[in-house]
């Protein structure tokens, strides 16, 4: 018989909610980094869920239909964003960058990268650290932290890019941080 | 890599570059791939930063694990079910293309359904239509249920007395007529009448750029952009190379294609048009053109006679506007089906040019009771009138009798009302014979008919004015054990 009761697939679905819209979500703000596009797109995604779950071969684990229909989900995004001139070609860019690293990677692990990124961070060193809580928990752009220091703005952006890049090593590493 | 590109990508992540800074990243990312891969990966650590600093808010360890564990277990899931149970339901409320009254009570009034799935025929696809309307028993393996979805390809089939209404994602809504087969379309084709009948309701969109809704039989094509028509396959079996596809057009213009010759014409409103298997059969144009009102001999040629139980003669008067009935009365009587001598199998109406009445033809048994009530608009507005049964042979409406609701109907050409059915006073209302009475917006009485419901009639007996039938609901016309005794 095809379809299911609109109860039996919301069912299914709330299931799914529960085991991986946090991580769903996790991805998708890594990739548009707004927290309310996020939370809408993931709702996309299980609204496509919804609609196509009658297809769904349940041999297989979820997650990696998920995560397709999250790729082109954001790729709708971009290009909405784009036509309505709200993201230029640079966005875009990297927009377009990101999906097919995604893409070519056999597994999303942003769930498992953000549990790591938050060891590699506390063991930051305790400048860099408060250089990290000023920026990404105070909400401190990079010119504020600079006059709070009493630094130059360059000098802050210089800093914390490398601060990032130990902290892409240390998660890529899988490891505690190197204590940059 | 250069310093300066790392300032342009750490001032791209602090949103700070100006649109010239931008053009310069974009054009260095695009030359140097190494320059592309670092400004990904700084935006992805940027975000993920973010991210997991909004999830926790806190430098309590303790904190953060409630938090996260909240996140992903608690009420955060639970508001972003409720929000999406929200979104679902708004969507499926959005599917339902099919909301205007009328359709809505003739809909109501399909009864005795039997339909299925074929088995192992849905080879998936993206959804095209949601199952709107299963009416009457199923009880058939792989019935149906409303809101399932209708995949690409996917083949439906009605029962021997079945019927189901679709509503397709491009804004069509389809009632598919008994011992019907419909194939829904693919991205390489059409829907697919294949058997029997349907009638089709077309929204018109405000976007211009809407590819139209196409639909195709064996032996035609239609394609519209806004209308309403009805669909026919006469006999053949599905085969392209016997039987006939008829349609009837009751709003917007329809592109009908004769898929033997691909010759199109356009059929509107109030129209008929037959496409034949073979270029031979049924001259698509000569029947499109004599789907107008004439006045005076028409001949239609080319074996209408095969299709000649579907049809009906009908007539109106011209100075009545566009109202017609089926032609009985006496000035009718010219009318005549059949060939003469010089052709053969052909159908004949010969009016006399003075009298001031139309003739036309139409399907008998269109798909569904709201096309066939059309036929019977205007029931003409002699005082004690009796119109018996209105409804000919139309069993299928008895499951309207039994069920609550109110009458809908439109007075004359111009008003529309409601109104409650009440025992008639000076007949046996044991006998099911009710008294129905309209006014006008002023208060003044309008029409009043008697109206007879059993099982299987519904018989109107006009006493004054005249009534158009518009579209029935029954919301409570007889006692519920009085049904059973006339059953």
């Amino acid at each position: 018989m095809i379809g299911r009761a609109d109860s039996e697939r919301m069912k299914t679905v709330e299931k799914w909610v529960y085991a991986y819209q946090a991580r769903l979500r996790a991805y998708l703000f890594s990739r548009v980094g707004d927290e309310a596009v996020t939370r809408d797109l993931t709702q996309e995604v299980f609204l496509v869920v919804l609609r196509q779950i009658d297809r769904f071969d349940f041999s297989r684990e979820p997650w990696p239909w998920l995560i397709s229909i999250a790729h082109n989900k954001l790729r709708e995004y971009w290009r909405d964003l784009k036509k309505r001139g709200r993201a230029d070609a640079l966005d875009v860019f990297v927009a377009d960058m990101q999906l097919h690293t995604d893409e070519d990677s056999e597994e999303d692990r942003t769930g498992e990268q953000i549990e790591t990124l938050r060891h590699c961070v506390e063991a930051l060193r305790p400048k860099a650290r408060r250089l990290v809580e000023m920026i990404y928990t105070e909400r401190l752009n990079c010119a504020q932290v600079a006059e709070r220091l009493q630094q130059k703005a360059g000098a802050v952006r210089i800093a914390i890019h490398r601060i990032r890049k130990a902290l892409r090593s240390c998660v890529e590493a899988g490891a505690a941080g190197d204590g940059t | 890599m250069k310093d300066r590109n790392v300032e342009l990508i750490a001032g791209f992540v602090d949103g700070i570059l100006s649109d010239t800074e931008r053009e310069e990243l974009l054009s260095a990312a695009r030359e140097d791939t190494a320059v592309a891969e670092e400004l990904v990966r700084e935006v992805s650590i940027h975000r993920r930063l973010r991210f997991m600093s909004r999830e926790s808010g806190e430098t309590d360890e303790q904190a953060v694990r409630e938090i996260l564990h909240y996140l992903r277990v608690g009420g955060e899931s639970r508001e972003f079910m409720s929000d999406l149970k929200a979104r679902w339901a708004r969507e499926l409320r959005k599917r339902r293309l099919w909301r205007r009254a009328g359709f809505a009570a003739a809909a109501a009034i399909v009864a005795a359904v039997s339909v299925w799935w074929a088995a192992g025929q849905r080879p998936g696809g993206a959804v095209v239509a949601v199952v709107r309307e299963v009416t009457g028993q199923s009880g058939l393996k792989g019935a149906p249920k409303v809101g399932d979805e209708v995949c690409e390809g996917d083949r439906i089939e009605s029962g021997e007395k079945g019927a189901v209404i679709l509503a397709y994602a491009v804004g069509a809504r389809v009632e598919l007529g008994a011992d019907s087969v419909l194939n829904a379309p693919t991205a390489r084709s059409a829907s697919r009448l294949e058997r029997g009948a349907l009638a089709a309701s077309v929204a018109k969109s405000p976007a211009s750029d809407v590819s139209p809704f196409v639909m195709e039989t064996p032996h035609a094509r239609v394609t519209v952009v806004g209308t309403r028509f009805s669909l026919a396959i006469d006999g053949g079996g599905g085969s392209s190379a016997l039987g006939s596809t008829w349609l009837q057009v009751d709003e917007g213009t329809v592109e009908f294609t004769r898929l033997a010759d691909g010759r199109s014409i356009a059929v509107a409103a109030g129209q008929f048009a037959v496409a034949g298997g073979k270029a031979s059969d049924y001259a698509l144009k000569a029947y499109a053109d004599g789907t107008t009102w004439v006045d005076g001999p028409v001949v239609f040629r080319d074996g209408f006679e095969e299709g000649m139980d579907n049809w009906q003669v009908v007539s109106r008067s011209s100075e009545k506007g566009r109202t017609y009935a089926p032609a009985s009365n006496a000035d009718e009587k010219r009318v005549q089906i059949g060939g003469d001598e010089k052709v053969k199998n052909a159908l004949s109406i010969d009016v006399p040019r003075n009298r001031k009445i139309d003739i036309g033809i139409r399907l008998r048994n269109a798909a569904l009771p709201e096309a066939y009530m059309a036929e019977w608009t205007t029931i003409h507005n002699t005082v004690g009138t009796v119109v018996s049964p209105v409804l000919p042979g139309v069993t299928e409406y008895r499951n309207l009798y039994t069920a609550p609701g109110a009458y809908s109907i439109r007075v004359g050409s111009a008003h529309r009302m409601r109104f409650e059915c009440v025992p008639a006073p000076e007949r046996d209302a044991e006998d099911g014979w009710h008294q129905v009475s309209t006014y006008r917006s002023d208060g003044k009485p309008n029409t009043r008919i008697l109206v007879r419901l059993t099982e299987n009639t519904f018989i109107i007996e006009v006493r004054n004015g005249r009534i158009l039938i518009d579209d029935v609901v029954v919301r409570k016309l007889l006692p519920s054990r009085k049904i059973r005794d006339d059953v």
